[in-house]
């Protein structure tokens, strides 16, 4: 496992050193060969070359640092990462939680869509658009069964209703005529 | 060794021969049951096998109709048994030869009732699938058209789940209800023109105040089949209910015939109409595709979940034909043919892990790689496809309609592509539901990964699935010069309104 890490390793540290006049030094035009474009007014990289010195060693600092703060929270005084989260819950809790991004989308993004997918579904589907050929069967098959009644079986009720038809028919033969 | 060989007609009645086959064995219901397995697999292989003739056969640079052949039918009222492929429709054909041997492997263990009536039904509908694809005479082809719904209503409503007869009366009602539309406009156009030549028809030119009719006439059937919102309930319910190999052909074909209606007839029929209408196919491709989506993201059932799916790829499909433009069209085709194999393969997914546990519910599993690493991978790759991850088929159909949406507009692009984001969204949570996460059912600790069986099953669909992929040019040479032609003559009928429609008086 080592030996990937120590080839790594002297990537980290030399791959700058080595590079650094053909990818952003003097060479860079000839090396990126137009695959990178700079206007003829950008001046980016020169002026890089210009910061104050402590913006360059900044990197370097801010590095070291880190060694030594992890060298005494992790190899001198390992119980102290412990009280520090107890002193300060608010930032520790904040830091762990990523700053609340995966929550803050979770709040943003996917409870919205789940409960409009839900409404969709639940409303739109199955109330909505369902309801309309379920509606219309239960329409047929309620109207079927209240005009079933009209077929009693009783000849004396079918000779009325003939009756009736004819007394409507001849109404409309002689007011229409 | 072509010529003279009626290739698309033994085509279409060979699945027919079986089925009458399997009518005759003798026996008692077991040695039936597996006459009738064997019988229909050596059926739908031989006809994969003459179809390839087609593959080879088929000659990429022509526009129009080949293969032709054509038998006078009803001469009185001008119609003929005529059939023929052409660019749009010859791939449709070897979709269906290719997923019918994988239905009837896919059925052979998990159907053990009615096994003869089973393999029965999947020749006839074989029979009328092809047909559908092949008919360039408007009757034949609502002849089929119609016929297709009569198997597919006994496989849902006779091999179904618990719902199955409510799910099947839905099927058929939905789907007929359009259909007869379609008749009523099939009559209006064969009184206009005096005949139902599909190439006739589209040389026609009707009025542009008829083409309106006519053209909500065909979408109130096609917009069933696609399905469209919002007519797309029946098909989470025929999906949820039908047995596995149902569902395959439902969504790997079936689907397929309404997007197959928009080309072959409203589109090249009724141009003005279709430069009209197409605000509205836009809006509701666009609403199919985040509704749908939005609404499987919620689902708790595989089938369920995959149908909704199913719903919004075909929206893109729609989007597609509608751009009228060639990559816009190439792109619905090739979504067309990339689902059939993808969606067929999800579908099958499923069926086998209902095979093992008897449930769909998605809470019901959890963890299934640790014992099952073939079927998690297998079943990555078409969730990668579904999604339409670049290298897989999914991927060039989507690029294509998207590049052809954006010719029409910025923001009809932009809303399509909202499919494909949400796509990835239920499609990987689905995943990591089924397949991740830790083994912790406990009658989930001894099921078996896939069989040999099921690798031959899945093996033709991975082949495709990677190969569409990544040369898709084998596939689109197939449709370029048809749709090149279609999308020229539609541009030409849009120039010249009137003079086409005269011309033919």
């Amino acid at each position: 496992m080592w030996v990937p890490l120590v080839l790594l390793s002297l990537g980290a540290v030399f791959a700058g050193w080595l590079l650094h006049g053909l990818f952003i030094g003097a060479d860079q035009a000839a090396f990126w060969h137009g695959a990178i474009f700079t206007a003829s007014d950008n001046t980016v990289l020169e002026d890089a070359e210009h910061v104050p010195a402590i913006v360059s060693l900044l990197p370097t600092i801010v590095g070291i640092a880190g060694l030594v703060m992890s060298y005494w929270f992790y190899v001198l005084s390992p119980g102290l990462p412990g009280q520090l989260a107890q002193r300060f819950q608010p930032v520790y809790q904040f830091l762990m939680h990523k700053w609340y991004f995966d929550e803050l989308y979770d709040f943003v993004f996917v409870r919205p869509a789940m409960w409009l997918a839900r409404e969709f579904w639940h409303v739109g589907d199955e109330k909505i658009i369902d309801g309309v050929p379920n509606g219309l069967a239960a329409l047929t098959a309620d109207g079927s069964e209240q005009v079933v009644r009209i077929q009693t079986g009783s000849i004396a009720v079918y000779a009325f209703t003939m009756l009736i038809g004819l007394v409507v028919l001849i109404s409309v033969f002689v007011m229409f005529r | 060794m072509l010529a003279g060989l009626p290739l698309l007609s033994i085509l279409t009645f060979l699945p027919l021969v079986g089925a009458g086959i399997i009518a005759i064995i003798p026996g008692d219901a077991a040695t039936t049951g597996n006459t009738a397995r064997w019988t229909a697999l050596w059926t739908t292989l031989v006809v994969f096998l003459l179809s390839l003739l087609l593959w080879t056969g088929f000659d990429q640079h022509v526009a129009g109709y080949q293969f032709t052949e054509r038998v006078t039918w009803l001469p009185d009222f001008n119609v003929a048994y005529s059939v023929g492929v052409d660019g749009i429709s010859v791939l449709f054909v070897l979709l269906a030869t290719v997923l019918m041997p994988l239905c009837i492997l896919a059925s052979w263990e998990s159907v053990h009732e009615r096994v003869r009536e089973y393999m029965m039904a999947f020749l006839i509908l074989e029979t009328m699938m092809i047909g559908m694809f092949v008919a360039t005479d408007f009757i034949l082809f609502y002849v089929f058209f119609e016929g297709v719904l009569i198997p597919m209503y006994l496989i849902i409503g006779v091999w179904g789940g618990p719902r199955r007869v409510y799910a099947s009366f839905k099927f058929f009602l939905f789907t007929f209800a359009g259909s007869v539309l379609m008749l009523l406009a099939l009559l209006a156009m064969w009184f206009h023109a005096g005949t139902t030549d599909i190439t006739a028809l589209t040389r026609t030119g009707f009025p542009p105040q008829m083409q309106f009719w006519l053209f909500l006439a065909f979408l109130a059937s096609f917009a069933v089949k696609v399905p469209m919102w919002p007519v797309h309930t029946w098909l989470p319910d025929a999906h949820v209910e039908a047995p596995t190999a149902g569902s395959v052909i439902l969504a790997g074909v079936l689907l397929k015939m309404g997007a197959y209606g928009f080309l072959r007839f409203s589109v090249p029929m009724l141009p003005q109409a279709s430069a009209q209408f197409a605000p509205l196919m836009y809006a509701l491709g666009v609403i199919a595709v985040i509704y749908t989506s939005l609404v499987a993201l919620a689902q708790t059932d595989m089938k369920k979940l995959i149908a909704y799916s199913s719903i919004a790829h075909m929206g893109i499909v729609v989007i597609g034909i509608f751009t009228f433009d060639v990559q816009g069209i190439e792109g619905a085709l090739f979504q067309m043919l990339s689902h059939g194999i993808v969606s067929a393969a999800l579908f099958l997914c499923v069926g086998v892990i209902y095979d093992r546990m008897h449930t769909r519910e998605i809470a019901r599993y959890g963890g299934l790689a640790v014992r099952m690493p073939a079927y998690a991978t297998v079943f990555m790759l078409f969730t990668m496809a579904s999604i339409g991850l670049p290298g897989t088929a999914g991927f060039v159909g989507e690029f294509l309609v998207l590049v052809g949406a954006f010719q029409v507009s910025f923001w009809l692009a932009l809303l399509g592509s909202f499919g494909m984001i949400l796509g990835a969204a239920y499609m990987l949570y689905l995943y990591r539901r089924v397949i991740f996460g830790a083994l912790t059912k406990p009658d989930l600790r001894s099921i078996l990964d896939l069989s040999p069986r099921e690798v031959a099953v899945f093996a033709p669909l991975v082949v495709l699935t990677l190969w569409m992929g990544i040369y898709p040019s084998s596939f689109t040479h197939y449709f370029n010069a048809t749709v090149s032609a279609m999308v020229t003559q539609h541009q030409a009928a849009l120039a010249v309104p009137h003079a086409v429609g005269l011309a033919a008086r």
